[in-house]
C-alpha cells in the first residue's frame, strides 16, 4: 500500500506545480494553436494566463488581434500570418507596440469577440490596443448557421448571462444543447480543478515539443499556394454553402441582427480606446457576378457607414489587395498578408 | 459513463470507500452504485433493465417445479424478444422488405425510435445462461431480489462483459459482507485498471484515428494498404475489448469480486479451436454451453458437427450487432473451425501429425492463422459488404513485394504491435516472477514515480470528446 502513498504524494506535486512548467511556445506561436483550442477551447484560459504574466513581466506595449480565419491568417503557417508580420514591422521601426498577441480563430463570430474581451478583462488583459475584423457574411441573415457565437458559449453563459440569455435561440437553432445535470456539473468541476486535467493538451503539446523523434510540421490549415494554382477551387465556391456568405439582400443592421447586436457591445466595451475594424477583402476575379452585384456593393457600403460613424480606425479592404495575393475568395497568401499588415500599419501612424 | 472518464473515478473511488467503509451494507451500496451507474444511460433503458430483471427472477422460481418447462421457455422467449425488439427489428424488417419488395417500415413509428439500450446483449445472455442453469438444476435459485440486482447488473461487466455464470458470481455476491480488505486484491485490482486504461487510452483509440481513415477509403485502398488497415483494426479491437475486459476484472478485484477472464493474448493462436479458447472466452463458452450443445454438439454425426459449429458461429456473429456483415464474420468463422476439423482428419490420416507440435510448425501455423483473423476483421469492420469483398479480393491478389515503401512505416508499427502482444503473453505467463522481481529491484517510491508517469501519459493521450469502447455497440 505504501505506493499508493507514494503516487497520491506525487499526484499532489503535480497538481500544484504543473502550470509553472507548461511552457507558452508550443501553443501559442505568434497565434493560438488551432487544433489544440478546436479540441477543447478552454486551453484558452491556459494561453490567456501565460500571456497575462509575460505582460506584467514585461510591462511594455501591446497590440490584441482577433477575429475569424482572416485574422488568424490561414490557410498558411504561422509565420506568415497577420500577427507575425505586425510585430516584426513594429519592432523593426519600434514605432509601435512591441508585442503582437493574435488570440483570433477561426469560425470566430462577433459573438465570440465579445466573449474573448469579456475574457481578457477577467485576465488583467487590457484591450487599449486592438484589431479586429468582421467580414460580409457576418452580417448575412442566419439561416439558421452558423452560429452568433461558434466556439465560446459556455464563457459568454459565465461572463454575460444576460447576452446570452438574449442570444441562445440562435444558438438552439443551431443545435446547441447546454449540459445540464449533476454529473454534468461534476463533470465540470473535475476538468476544472484537477490540474492534469486541465492542462493535459498542454502537456502533450509541451512533451511532444521535447521529443526529437516528433517532427511535427508547421501548423497549417490546408493548402497555401495562390488560388490559381488551385484546381477544382472555382467549382467548389459555387456550392450553396460559399454562396450563401455574399447573398445581396440588404442586412438587416438592427440589434436584431445577432451580428450587430455583438458589435455594439464590442463597440461599448471599446469606448475610449484605440480600436481598429477591417473588413477583409473578395477575390474579384474568383467571385465576380457576387462582388459586383449592386446589392452586394450596397450591402458593404451599410457597412461602411456603419463604422465610418463609429470611433474606430476602420479598413475595408475590398480592391485594396490585389487578387494575385489570395489563396481562394477571401484567404490571402504570405505576402497577400504582410501586403494586409502594411496598410494596418500605415493606418494606424496616420491615425497617430 | 464510460471506465476512462475522471467522473467514473470519482464514482469508483466514492463506491469503494462506502463499501470498505460499512461492510453490512455492501450488497446495497453495490445494488445502488450499479442503479447510478447505469441510469445514467437513461431512465428507459433503467425501467426496461429492471423490468427484465424483475420478470426473470420472478420467473425464475418456476424453473424447478412441475411446469419448469413451461417457465423456461417463457422466460428465454421474454428476453430473447426484449433483444430482438432493440437489436434486431430493424434488420429484420429491412431485410423483409428487400426480399418481400414491399415496405414494411413506416417512418415515425415506434420501431424507428427504439434506441438499443447499452450492454443489452450481454445481459441478455448472462440472464439466459442463469436461467437455463437454474433449470437444469445447476445451480439453486436465487431468492433474494437485490442479489440477483446486483448479480446482474455490477457495473464493473455490466456493459461489456465478462458474460458471468451464476455459479461463479452469485455465491460471491452472497457472501460480499465476509470480503475483507485484501492489499493484494487491490494491487492487482489498481494494476489491471491502469493496463486496461493505458491499452484503451493509449493504443485503441490513437489506432482507431488509422483504422477509421483506412476503412472510410476502403474501395479505393490497394491490396498493401487494405492488408495494413485489417491489421490495424486487429490491433484496435483487441486493445479496445481486452482494456474493457481487464478493467471490468480490475474493478472486480477491488470489491473483492473474481470475474471470468476474457482474453488471454488470442493473436498467438495457431488455428481458429484456439482462437476461441484466447477470444472473448465468456462469449464462446457461452455459445459452446447454451447454442452448440444444445443443438447437439458432436454427439449426432460430423456432417451435424460442422452444420452445428457453423449455425453457432453465424449467430455468434449477429450477437454483435443487427447487419449481415456481422454474420458473415461469424460465418467466416464456423467456416475456418470446419476447416480445422477437416485439417486434424487429414493430419490423422498422414505421418505430419508428429511435426504438429514442432516449434517450427508451431511458429508457421501462428503466421498462417493471424492473417486469417485479420481478413476476417474485414467484414466486422466494414458495414458494406460489397466494399468489403473489394477489400479482401485485393487482398488476396496483392503481390506481397510489390509495396510501396511508404507503407514501410506502418509494417513497422503493426511488426511492433505484434511484438508487444507477444510480449504481453509472455509477461502473463511469468506473472508471479516478474512481479517478485519488479518489486525486488524497484522500491516503492520509484515504483510510486513510474505508476505516476503512466497516468500522466493516460490523461494526456485522453480524448476531450470521450471515444466509447467498441463492444458497448452490442
Amino acid at each position: 500500500m505504501r505506493v499508493f502513498r507514494y503516487i497520491v504524494v506525487y499526484m499532489l506535486i503535480i497538481q500544484f506545480t504543473l502550470p509553472l512548467f507548461l511552457q507558452l511556445n508550443p501553443i501559442y506561436d505568434y497565434r493560438m494553436n488551432y487544433d489544440l483550442v478546436k479540441d477543447n477551447t478552454e486551453n484558452i484560459d491556459f494561453i490567456l494566463d501565460k500571456i497575462s504574466r509575460q505582460i506584467k513581466a514585461s510591462e511594455g506595449d501591446y497590440v490584441i488581434i482577433l477575429g475569424d480565419s482572416v485574422g488568424f491568417s490561414g490557410p498558411g503557417p504561422s509565420t506568415q500570418s497577420i500577427g507575425y508580420f505586425l510585430e516584426k514591422q513594429a519592432q523593426e521601426e519600434s514605432a509601435l507596440a512591441a508585442k503582437v498577441y493574435n488570440l483570433s480563430m477561426p469560425a470566430m463570430q462577433t459573438g465570440d469577440i465579445y466573449t474573448m474581451l469579456l475574457k481578457l478583462d477577467e485576465k488583467g488583459i487590457a484591450t487599449d490596443k486592438l484589431i479586429f475584423n468582421v467580414i460580409y457574411a457576418g452580417f448575412v441573415a442566419r439561416n439558421p448557421d452558423p452560429p452568433p457565437v461558434f466556439w465560446l458559449k459556455e464563457e459568454l453563459k459565465r461572463l454575460d448571462k444576460e447576452a446570452y440569455d438574449h442570444i441562445y435561440p440562435a444558438l438552439s437553432a443551431n443545435g446547441y444543447k447546454e449540459e445540464k445535470g449533476i454529473l454534468a456539473a461534476i463533470k465540470r468541476i473535475l476538468w476544472d480543478k484537477i490540474a492534469l486535467l486541465k492542462y493535459k493538451d498542454v502537456l502533450k503539446l509541451n512533451t511532444f515539443s521535447y521529443l526529437p523523434f516528433i517532427n511535427e510540421e508547421a501548423e497549417t490549415l490546408g493548402d497555401f499556394r495562390p488560388w490559381y494554382e488551385k484546381e477544382g477551387l472555382a467549382e467548389m465556391l459555387q456550392e450553396p454553402e460559399y454562396l450563401n456568405s455574399f447573398l445581396d439582400t440588404p442586412f438587416d443592421m438592427s440589434k436584431n441582427n445577432p451580428q450587430i447586436f455583438f458589435l455594439e457591445k464590442i463597440l461599448e466595451h471599446q469606448k475610449g480606446k484605440d480600436t481598429l475594424v477591417y473588413i477583409g477583402g473578395t477575390n474579384t476575379e474568383l467571385m465576380p457576378e457576387q462582388v459586383n452585384a449592386p446589392g452586394y456593393k450596397d450591402n458593404l457600403a451599410q457597412i461602411d457607414n456603419y463604422f465610418m460613424e463609429r470611433e474606430v480606425t476602420y479598413i475595408n479592404f475590398q480592391n485594396k489587395i490585389d487578387n494575385q495575393y489570395f489563396t481562394d475568395h477571401v484567404h490571402l497568401t504570405g505576402e497577400g498578408y504582410q501586403k494586409m499588415v502594411q496598410i494596418i500599419y500605415a493606418k494606424i501612424n496616420e491615425g497617430d | 459513463m464510460l471506465f476512462q472518464t475522471p467522473e467514473f473515478i470519482l464514482f469508483l473511488g466514492i463506491t469503494l470507500l462506502i463499501y470498505y467503509k460499512f461492510p453490512n451494507l455492501r450488497l446495497y451500496t453495490l445494488g445502488f452504485a450499479n442503479l447510478l451507474f447505469y441510469g445514467v444511460v437513461g431512465l428507459g433503458a433503467v425501467i426496461l433493465f429492471l423490468g427484465i430483471i424483475t420478470i426473470s427472477y420472478l420467473l425464475s422460481f418456476g424453473l424447478q417445479g412441475k411446469y419448469k418447462k413451461i417457465f423456461i421457455w417463457i422466460a428465454i422467449l421474454i428476453n430473447v424478444a426484449n433483444l430482438i425488439l432493440f437489436q434486431y427489428s430493424i434488420l429484420l424488417l429491412t431485410s423483409l422488405e428487400q426480399l418481400l419488395a414491399i415496405e414494411l417500415i413506416i417512418k415515425n413509428t415506434l420501431v424507428t425510435h427504439l434506441i438499443l439500450p447499452i450492454g443489452i446483449s450481454f445481459y441478455t445472455f448472462q440472464m439466459i445462461a442463469y436461467l437455463v442453469d437454474v433449470y437444469q438444476e445447476k445451480i439453486e435459485v436465487c431468492k433474494s431480489w437485490l442479489t440477483f440486482w446486483v448479480f446482474m447488473s455490477f457495473f464493473g461487466q455490466l456493459i461489456a462483459g465478462p458474460i458471468m455464470r451464476g455459479k461463479d458470481l452469485i455465491p460471491q455476491v452472497q457472501k460480499l459482507k465476509t470480503i475483507v480488505l485484501d492489499d493484494a486484491n487491490l494491487k492487482l485490482g489498481a494494476g489491471l485498471f491502469l493496463l486496461g486504461l493505458f491499452k484503451k487510452v493509449v493504443l485503441a483509440d490513437n489506432l482507431a484515428i488509422y483504422a477509421d481513415l483506412a476503412f472510410q477509403h476502403g474501395a479505393s485502398l490497394t491490396g498493401p494498404e487494405a492488408w495494413i488497415a485489417a491489421f490495424v483494426y486487429t490491433f484496435q479491437i483487441y486493445f479496445d475489448f481486452s482494456a474493457y475486459s481487464e478493467m471490468a476484472l480490475g474493478i472486480g478485484y477491488l470489491f473483492g469480486i473474481k470475474l471470468a477472464v476474457n482474453f488471454k493474448t488470442p493473436y498467438i493462436s495457431r488455428n481458429p479451436t484456439e482462437f476461441w479458447r484466447r477470444w472473448h472466452i465468456t462469449l464462446s463458452t457461452w455459445i459452446r454451453d447454451y447454442i452448440y450443445i444444445p443443438l447437439g454438439g458432436s454427439r449426432k454425426g460430423e456432417n451435424r458437427q460442422y452444420a452445428n459449429l457453423f449455425m453457432a458461429m453465424t449467430i455468434s456473429g449477429l450477437w454483435h450487432g443487427a447487419a449481415w456483415n456481422f454474420a458473415i464474420w461469424g460465418m467466416y468463422h464456423g467456416a475456418l473451425l470446419i476447416g480445422h476439423k477437416f485439417y486434424l482428419k487429414f493430419l490423422d490420416k498422414t505421418s505430419l501429425k508428429k511435426f504438429a507440435n514442432n516449434i517450427w510448425s508451431k511458429l508457421i501455423s501462428i503466421a498462417i492463422f493471424f492473417p486469417l483473423v485479420a481478413l476476417g476483421w474485414v467484414f466486422f469492420r466494414q458495414g458494406d459488404i460489397t466494399v468489403a469483398t473489394q477489400m479482401i479480393n485485393k487482398m488476396l491478389t496483392t503481390n506481397p513485394l510489390a509495396v510501396d515503401s511508404s507503407l514501410y512505416k506502418y509494417i513497422l508499427l503493426i511488426l511492433g504491435l505484434y511484438f508487444a502482444h507477444v510480449l504481453e503473453y509472455i509477461a502473463i505467463k511469468n506473472q508471479d516472477k516478474i512481479t517478485q522481481l519488479w518489486h525486488k529491484i524497484l522500491p516503492a517510491p520509484l515504483r510510486g514515480i513510474f505508476y505516476t508517469i503512466i497516468i500522466v501519459i493516460i490523461v494526456i493521450f485522453l480524448k476531450n470528446e470521450t471515444s466509447a469502447f467498441i463492444y458497448f455497440q452490442f
